[in-house]
């Protein structure tokens, strides 16, 4: 049985997923999404999807082969240099919308479809969603008006951060002199929020397992401060865990990363959640068991599990992220 | 601060202008823009919706595509950041007791069209039968419309892009264009979509749905002036 890991070959999340995948006897089988129409191709039919089939490098492998899929797409895929700008869009937002066509087709497990999660791409427009949820979001503005933002931050005690509107990845940061200075009504918006006095966390959950992880870090965006960030497993409170699995069902996530601080009295803010979180710093450092329930669900939800052959890695700990990983067939 | 109307439209059309017009003519303040107006006006958005210089966006008409160049000071090397960014903040602006016309979801809002086929399949709709991915071993001048995963049709795709990046939508017998009152089915399965045309083979199986902002001009005016009437 394969499992395949769609989108970015380089990415370490998926390098490490595939690595507990070959572990358990799992065949991981790389799809590149610059090399799809190229090196590999699909095809099924709506009507009975669990009857298409990949083709990869001339080899043919049956959707009934394969135990599920892991996507994680990087934000900006390769394109072909040689085309026009105009070309390079139409061709990243067909072969993506080609993508989307195999994952969404039905005929196995997916973590996670690229349907689900979509409101991640607008963090106003999901806070809005976490918040009729149930989830207490710390108050945000987006404008590019000075004076706006002055208003915003006299209501923050503890300051604000500034920190992207879309999906984009940003590096968080104080909102400060610098940062008012830049907004003169004729800039892209920016979002602020009040900052939360406190600890990080982030919650993953997937198939009805929590797995809590605090971070304390000196900095601001721990996610940048590799030095000096210490994750350590944390329990969720049953109300935050019911509304993590909530939101996630919410958005049709399999898998969810859910990013809060806990203030001093306790109380857990909602940040945002991620559809493709990378668990690993939170699996290898706290010990969270992250990438199994993965591979259990996969597995569970194709009902495969007792054929599978245990190889003699199987108990072995889990390794470091640079470990080498072993020949598998990457197609980049 | 009463609210008004957004019209959203990269294209700045006439049809867009004309709602503007006329609601106006109902006495409320309403703009045509594009979405890069975000970054040419001083604009602030919150959980209780956009304030675009002395407009309070009470109703918003969404006639954008996503991704979509946009018309606005952005230098090249920031172009699809900013555009990331003010997609995400017109999104946001769809919040609880501001009108909203345009994609229904986040989903919608990314994806496109593509998905109401998806979700009539997914609803129990009949649909016509469709292949997806690589045409190889079928016949490439066979019947049926070939259309691209990301939008657009074509009478048939070279075949190298047939390989995966086309679907073949398959009609038994002839197509014929549905009137909207004899599709409740599909209408129920989409409240939230304004639907402006569907088709479907001789079987009953629908091939296509096309959203259309602009099926009946006075009516959506009169949504907008009732909703801008009730603050």
């Amino acid at each position: 049985m394969t499992i395949l890991f769609v989108g970015d070959p380089e990415d370490l999340t998926s390098t490490y997923l595939r690595h507990r995948a070959r572990q358990r006897g799992l065949e991981d089988l790389v799809l590149a999404e610059e090399d799809l129409g190229t090196r590999w191709s699909f095809g099924f039919d709506e009507d009975d999807p669990g009857a298409g089939w990949l083709e990869v490098e001339g080899r043919r492998i049956p959707f009934s082969d394969v135990t599920g899929a892991s996507v994680r797409l990087r934000p900006d895929p390769p394109t072909d240099e040689d085309l026009d700008p105009q070309g390079q869009l139409f061709w990243l937002v067909q072969r993506r919308a080609g993508l989307e066509a195999l994952l969404e087709c039905g005929a196995f497990p997916v973590v996670n479809p690229l349907s689900a999660g979509r409101a991640n791409a607008s963090k106003p427009y999901q806070m809005g969603r976490l918040a009729a949820l149930g989830m207490r979001v710390p108050e945000w503005v987006c404008t590019n008006d000075a004076d706006a933002a002055r208003d915003f931050l006299a209501n923050c005690p503890h300051g604000a951060v500034v920190k992207s509107a879309s999906g984009m990845r940003s590096h968080v940061r104080i909102v400060d002199d610098e940062v008012l200075a830049d907004l003169d009504g004729t800039t892209v918006p920016v979002l602020l929020q009040r900052r939360i006095e406190g600890t990080d966390a982030r919650v993953h959950v997937i198939d009805g397992k929590t797995f809590g992880c605090a971070i304390d870090c000196e900095g601001v965006d721990y996610r940048f401060e590799h030095e000096t960030a210490h994750y350590r497993p944390v329990e969720v409170p049953d109300d935050v865990a019911a509304l993590c699995h909530k939101a996630a069902r919410d958005e049709h996530l399999v898998l969810a990363g859910i990013d809060f601080r806990i203030d001093p009295a306790g109380t857990w803010w909602c940040l945002e959640s991620n559809p493709v979180p990378t668990f690993l710093p939170y699996e290898v450092q706290a010990g969270l068991p992250i990438a199994d329930a993965i591979l259990d669900w996969m597995e569970r939800k194709t009902g495969c599990a007792a054929t599978l052959v245990k190889n003699e890695d199987a108990a072995s700990p889990a390794p470091s992220t640079t470990a080498p990983i072993g020949p598998s067939p990457i197609l980049k | 601060m009463p609210g008004g109307l957004l019209v959203v439209d990269p294209a700045l059309r006439p049809e867009s202008q004309r709602l503007v017009d006329q609601v106006r003519d109902q006495g409320h303040a309403a703009r045509l823009v594009t979405p890069g107006v975000l970054v040419d006006e001083p604009c602030t958005l919150d959980d209780q919706g956009l304030q675009l210089w002395n407009l309070r966006a009470a109703a918003i008409v969404w006639l954008a595509r996503n991704p979509e160049p946009l018309a606005c000071a952005i230098h090249p090397d920031d172009a699809s950041f900013a555009s990331a960014e003010l997609y995400a903040l017109w999104l946001g602006a769809k919040v609880p007791g501001v009108l909203w016309i345009g994609p229904p979801d986040a989903e919608t809002w990314y994806r496109g069209d593509s998905v109401h086929r998806t979700r009539l399949r997914n609803a129990g709709i009949p649909m016509a039968s469709a292949r997806v991915g690589s045409a190889k071993g079928k016949a490439s001048t066979g019947t049926g419309a070939w259309r691209l995963h990301g939008g657009g049709e074509q009478a048939g795709p070279p075949a190298s892009v047939r390989r995966a990046l086309a679907t073949r939508v398959v009609p038994s017998g002839r197509t014929r264009t549905i009137r909207l009152q004899d599709a409740q089915a599909v209408r129920a399965a989409l409240p939230e979509v304004r639907i402006g045309a569907l088709e479907e083979d001789t079987h009953g199986h629908i091939l296509d749905l096309h959203t259309d902002h602009f099926d009946d001009l006075d009516r959506i005016a009169k949504v907008i002036h009732d909703h801008l009437i009730r603050g």
